[in-house]
This record gives C-alpha cells, structure tokens and sequence, in this order.
C-alpha cells in the first residue's frame, strides 16, 4: 500500500530513481488576491528547501500567474505543462480556478493540488490527479457549526453567492437547528461586495444575537470593518473558514470582535514554531494558512515522487491515495493527516479560534491575533465518501 | 441665461410631460410596493432608506470625478479608479507612516492624486484629445494596470487600514435608525464639493470657457482662451475629486489593490444613468442607485411575505440592481436623465 510506503517519510533519500522535481505554482500573484497567492507560493519555497536538504532532490519552481481568472489560470497551467515541462503542480486561490485547472491537469495526466475549499473539489469535481490540500467547506462548516450552538442562541446569516457560500449556509443552517437553535434570517450577499449595510440593517433588525459571516476573502473584512462603524459590535460573530490575513489590514478591534472562527491552520497553534518563524524571516510576511497550504502541497507532492521514483501521474497517484503524511507537515499542523483514498482530501484537524483582547495581539516577530479555542479530529467533521458524492 | 440646473429641471418637466401611460403606471406600482414595504417593514424599511440615501452619496462622490472628464473633456477615463484608489494610499502613507493626522490627509492625498494626474495628462492624455473615446479608454487601462503594479511595488499585496478620528468612528443615532458617523461625514463631503464644482462650472469665467470649449475647440481658442490649460486643469480636478473619495473610501472600510476595479463600473454606471455631461444627473443617478440597491431587497421580502409566494423573495438580487436600474432607464431615455445630445455619437 502506498500508505505503507509512505511512513518512511520520502525514505528514497537521495531522489531514488529521480533527481529533479519540477513544480508548477499556479496562483494568484497580482490583483487582490495577490497577498494569498503570494502566501502558497513563500510556503511552497520553504518547503522545496527543506525537500532538497532532507531527500537531495533537486526541486525547480515554475510559477504562473492566475490573475484570479479561471480562463487566465488554465492558460498558465497549459504553458507551464507544455513549454516548461513541469511535472506537477499546485497553487489557487479560488476554487473557481481550481475546478478549471484541475480538471485539465488531471485529464492530460499532471498531478495538481488545488488550495479551493469548495466541497466540489473532492467531491462532484473530483478528478484522479486532483487532490485537495485544504479542508472542504463541510469540513470547515461541520467544525464551526456546534460552536456557533453554544455561543448563540439565535443566528442571522450572511453567505456568499456562489456554490462555496451556499454549500456553508446550508451545512451551518442544518448543524445549528438540529441543535435546536433558530436562524432568523439570511441573505446570500454578492461576491466580492462592495458594501454589506444593507444586509447588516436587516440583521439588525432581526435581533438575531449572532451573526454567521459566511463570506468569502476580503468581504469578510469589509463586512465586519462595517459591523464595528453601525455600532453592532456587540452582536457575536462567526465564520467558518477564516484566513488570519483577512484582519491585519484592520484594526485590532476589528479581529477581537470575532467569537468563532473555523480555520485550517493557525498561527495559535503551539506547533509548528520554527516554520513560524521561518515564513516571517525569510518571507518577511505574517504566517497564515496559506503558507500552510503551500508548504503542505509540495512536500507532499515531491515526496510522492521519491517515494514512487517516477513522477508519472498514476505512479504518483498510487502514493497519495491512502497516504498518511510523515514529514514537517506533522510537525507544522499538528495530528493525524492521510489523503483519502476514496475522493483524494486531506483529512486533516481543522481549529476553531476566537479574536484575542487587543492587549494580548502580538505582532512580533509576527502577528497573531486570534486565540485558538479547541481542534476537532479530521475524521469527527469530514463527509463520508459517500457523501462526498465522488466518482473517479 | 439658463444654468445647467435650471436646464435639468426644464428637461424633467419636459420628460414628465412627455411620459407614457404605461411608464406612468410603473411609477404608480414603485410606489405601491413602497408603501406596502413600509407598512410591512417599518424598521428595516427606513433604516435601508437613510441607509441607501447615504450610499448613492458616497457612489456621487466615487463618480463625480468622472461625470467632470467625461462630461466636459470627452475622456472615457477608466484610470479614475486607480486615482481613487491612490488616494487611499496616499492617505495611508500619510496617516500611518509619517504619523500625521487624518485631516491632513484628507487634504494632502487629493493633491498627491491631482499631481500624478498632472502627469498623466500632460504626457498621455494630451496626445488623445480629438481621437475617438475607445482611444482614450484604452490608454488609461493601461494606465490603471501600471498604477495597480506600482502601488502593489511600494505598499505590498496586504490589505491595509488606517486610523481616524473618534469623532468620526462611533455611529451616530439619528432616531430612526443608526447610521455611521464616517458615512455622514463623506456625505457631508460630498454635498461641498457638489456644490463648489457646480459654482466653478457655472459661476466663473473659468468654467465658461471650459464648457465653451466643449462646444466649439475652435472659436473658443480663437477669442483667446488657453483650452490645453484648462482641460489640464479639470483632469486636475477630476482626480481630486477621485482621490478625496479614495480617501474616504479608505478611511471607512480599508484597501486593498483591487480597490481600483471595485468601483470604476459602478462609477459608470452613475454617469451613464445620470447622464453624461449632467453633474446634476450624476447626484441624482447616485441617489436613485443607491436607494434601489437597499431597498429592492425589503421590497422584495414584504412582497413574498403578503402573497406567501417566497420565490419573489430572490436572493442575492441586489448585486444584480445597478444595472437593471441602468437598463430600465437607458430604454426610457437613451442619455440617462439628463444627458447631453451629441456625445458618442
């Protein structure tokens, strides 16, 4: 079993059968989705340093610009396979790009990691060279959702228009009234929007003593920027897949006021200090789950291929699907990790969080502003395969 | 001697006069859901209305800017976006990195915008007078993508903030609803430099030979009037007005790079809908926007909610108003409320 083979944590040490990994990084690296983008790839940097000192493979990085354009990304993936001749790849912000890329990627027999959440990517998207690094949107919902019970007794909910807000809405909605809590209200917001009051009167209007911001990248900061300037900063808060780097453009004030984040990574974690420290030395950037996610793709990537000694697709495939993850990443994330044989997710903990007093936010030698509240196992919030209605 | 205002008011007597029975009958059905949302609703309807008021401000003050390039230069300028975003970070830079108050800022990073603009008029702009609009809206793209890439080089990728005066940080209680203090002052804003662009287009000889310009280059030029000048100067303004909005923008909610794109087409929008060339028509065009925006959800509910048809209640329907609004108006008049003849055509 791959799995098996796995354990030894790349134990080809010395490239095996191969001495040169080319990778493809995919993602956004101008526009606003740059700050992610540029997130996976300092991760992904990291980590082919660490693959070369440990395995003595040779790792050579080809990146592509998305533009955060699904059209634009694919372009960037065909000529990343065909002139440079990379032989896997990574990388995306959105799931939108992932979807598209993917499914080229794993029909023309290139390995890919995509960073989308939507549940889509594992599940009625799911292709047999696609494999998704970051947690599903049900995952991140199943995590938030019995937090949101108990510290809320009434819910108005905000969701982004597209299948990745929808699929939240419906998953926190069902979690939070089979816990017999009410949701007094919704409202499905564009994405990206350019102003949430509206959406925040009628929230306000609906007493709700909570509000779930199911709202996708900087919408979240928007949404909760004009919380904080109609005065309902006391009304509680949740989200259920929140990036770190959403809030460090705002206020403290700003990130203390969130009562329950769902996160796949945190700087809270106790875990993973050097890696910390690493991505704010060398990067010189705040670590958030985006390095996570890079770092994660391509060690596990390029392991897969030492270990299989081949980067052919179906050889690499045979090392992913049941694989349980031995290397840094342990180390960097904390628990149990394996690649899920029957839809290729990484099962994985995800963490709920809380925004700190702004007196206890730290900033140096990066920041961290949110306080980690408990982790929830991978396989307590993960779909069943059969759920995940994924057919290869 | 008509003033553009009184002008406006003529035009909507005139389009009021001239109106369809059945476009009469629209208006009566507005209205009707109005008050049936209102009797429903009563709190959240008023709280969306002051709300909306408020927000078709703040798209006057992102739009004005480009009511005056377009309205009396002819630029179809798609860098007004990217001036309205370097006024955020001009005010960043001068806020949180010189550590200098926001009332500075607030003055300083308009003109910061208004030089650059200086520059890009001077050796681009210049050059296009006379060519036909896509010329014009093609090189200030190009100027958009190089301001975005220059910002992202001196600010970075990261979403930024800065700090303002708790004076203007707490929301404020108007009785019937709670609006932001911030948002009343860019309303506030708005409302001077509405007024002031207005007296200098039609109270100075400044703005006379301006608007004379527009008419006709030629025998405006001849009787002595330095027109390369003051088209300059009215990009100069222009971007002003973009970078004060940039400002506030800014101040209330942050930036971040995609800042330059978030509004241009709302912007548009306002201008075309107003009509283009009409600075009175952009004020209303805002209003209208803005007011549909907040309310057409509330309408919808109160709808859904008296004929127990929920399918009416359409979510997510408000993203989706400025441009059924824009189409609603362009098929009864095809300039916007008040616009010009002869432009684009």
């Amino acid at each position: 079993m791959a799995g098996c083979t796995g354990a030894t944590g790349g134990g080809g040490g010395g490239g095996g059968g191969i001495d040169t990994v080319k990778v493809g990084v995919i993602t956004s690296l101008s526009g606003p989705f740059a700050v992610f983008g540029q997130g996976e790839l300092d991760g992904a940097r990291l980590a082919k340093q660490d693959l070369e000192e440990e395995l003595g493979v040779t790792v050579e990085i080809e990146t592509g610009d998305s533009e955060t354009n699904p059209d634009v990304g694919l372009e960037r993936m065909k000529r990343l396979v065909t002139r440079d001749e990379v032989d896997v790849t990574l990388g995306g912000v959105s799931s939108a790009m992932g979807l598209k890329v993917g499914a080229w990627a794993s029909d023309n027999g290139v390995p890919y990691v995509t960073m989308g959440a939507s549940n889509a990517m594992s599940g009625s998207a799911c292709a047999e060279n696609m494999y998704a690094v970051y947690p599903s949107n049900t995952m991140l919902a199943n995590g938030i959702g019995n937090k949101m019970s108990e510290v809320a007794d009434s819910w108005y909910l905000f969701y982004s228009d597209y299948t990745w807000g929808q699929t939240a809405y419906q998953t926190v909605k069902g979690i939070l009234e089979a816990n017999g809590k009410t949701v007094v209200g919704a409202d499905a917001t564009p994405f990206p929007n350019d102003d949430f009051t509206s959406y925040l009167n009628a929230a306000n209007d609906s007493e709700a003593e909570g509000l779930g911001l199911l709202v996708a990248g900087l919408d979240l900061r928007l949404a909760t920027k004009q919380l904080l300037n109609n005065g309902m900063g006391d009304m509680k808060t949740a989200m259920h897949q929140l990036e770190d780097i959403v809030y460090w453009g705002l206020s403290k004030e700003a990130a203390s006021v969130m009562d329950a984040g769902g996160q796949a990574w945190t700087p809270a974690l106790d875990t993973g200090q050097e890696f910390k420290e690493r991505v704010a030395a060398e990067a010189e950037a705040s670590p958030f789950v985006r390095h996570y996610m890079g770092y994660t793709a391509m060690d596990q990537l390029v392991r897969a291929a030492v270990r299989a000694e081949s980067t052919a697709a179906e050889d690499i495939r045979a090392e992913m699907e049941g694989h349980e993850v031995d290397s840094p990443v342990n180390d960097i994330k904390g628990g149990d990790l394996y690649w899920r044989e029957c839809d290729h997710q990484l099962v994985q903990d995800v963490y709920l969080v809380e925004g700190a007093d702004t007196g206890s936010m730290t900033d140096e030698p990066y920041r961290q502003w949110f306080d980690l509240l408990e982790s929830q196992a991978g396989d307590d919030v993960v779909d069943s395969c059969e759920a995940s209605n994924c057919s290869f | 001697v008509s003033t553009p205002a009184g002008r406006s008011v003529s035009q909507l007597q005139r389009a009021a006069a001239e109106t369809s029975p059945a476009w009469l009958a629209v208006g009566l059905g507005v209205l009707a859901l109005l008050t049936l949302s209102f009797a429903t609703q009563p709190g959240l309807f008023v709280d969306n209305a002051v709300g909306g008021f408020v927000y078709g401000m703040i798209l006057v003050m992102i739009a004005l800017g480009l009511s005056l390039i377009l309205g009396l230069m002819g630029v179809v300028n798609f860098a007004h976006g990217a001036l309205f975003m370097l006024g955020a970070y001009f005010a960043f830079q001068v806020v949180s990195i010189l550590g200098l108050s926001f009332w500075v800022a607030l003055v300083v990073a308009p003109l910061l915008v208004g030089v650059v603009s200086l520059v890009v008029e001077l050796l681009i702009l210049r050059r296009l007078y006379g060519e036909g609009p896509i010329i014009g809206l093609l090189a200030t793209f190009g100027v958009t993508l190089m301001l975005e890439e220059l910002t992202r080089a001196v600010w970075g990728n990261a979403p930024l903030d800065f700090a303002v005066p708790a004076v203007l940080s707490a929301p404020t209680d108007l009785g019937v609803t709670t609006v932001s203090t911030f948002r009343l002052f860019t309303v506030a804003v708005t409302v001077v430099t509405v007024v002031l662009v207005y007296l200098l287009i039609t109270r100075t000889s400044f703005g006379l030979t301006v608007r004379a310009g527009v008419q006709d280059r030629e025998m405006t030029t001849f009787l002595g009037a330095n027109l390369p000048v003051r088209f300059t100067a009215m990009f100069f303004l222009g971007s002003v007005i973009a970078g004060l909005g940039g400002v506030l923008r800014g101040a209330e909610v942050g930036m971040d790079t995609g800042m330059a794109q978030e509004f241009i087409i709302l912007a548009f929008i306002v201008v075309v809908v107003g009509g283009v060339g009409s600075l009175f028509g952009s004020v209303l065009s805002g209003i209208v926007i803005g007011e549909s925006v907040f309310l057409t959800g509330v309408v919808l509910d109160s709808l859904a909610s008296v004929t127990g048809l929920p399918w009416i209640a359409i979510d997510g329907i408000s993203g989706l108003v400025p441009y059924l609004v824009m189409i609603v108006v362009l098929l009864v008049r095809p300039r916007g409320f008040f616009g010009v003849e002869g432009f684009l055509e």
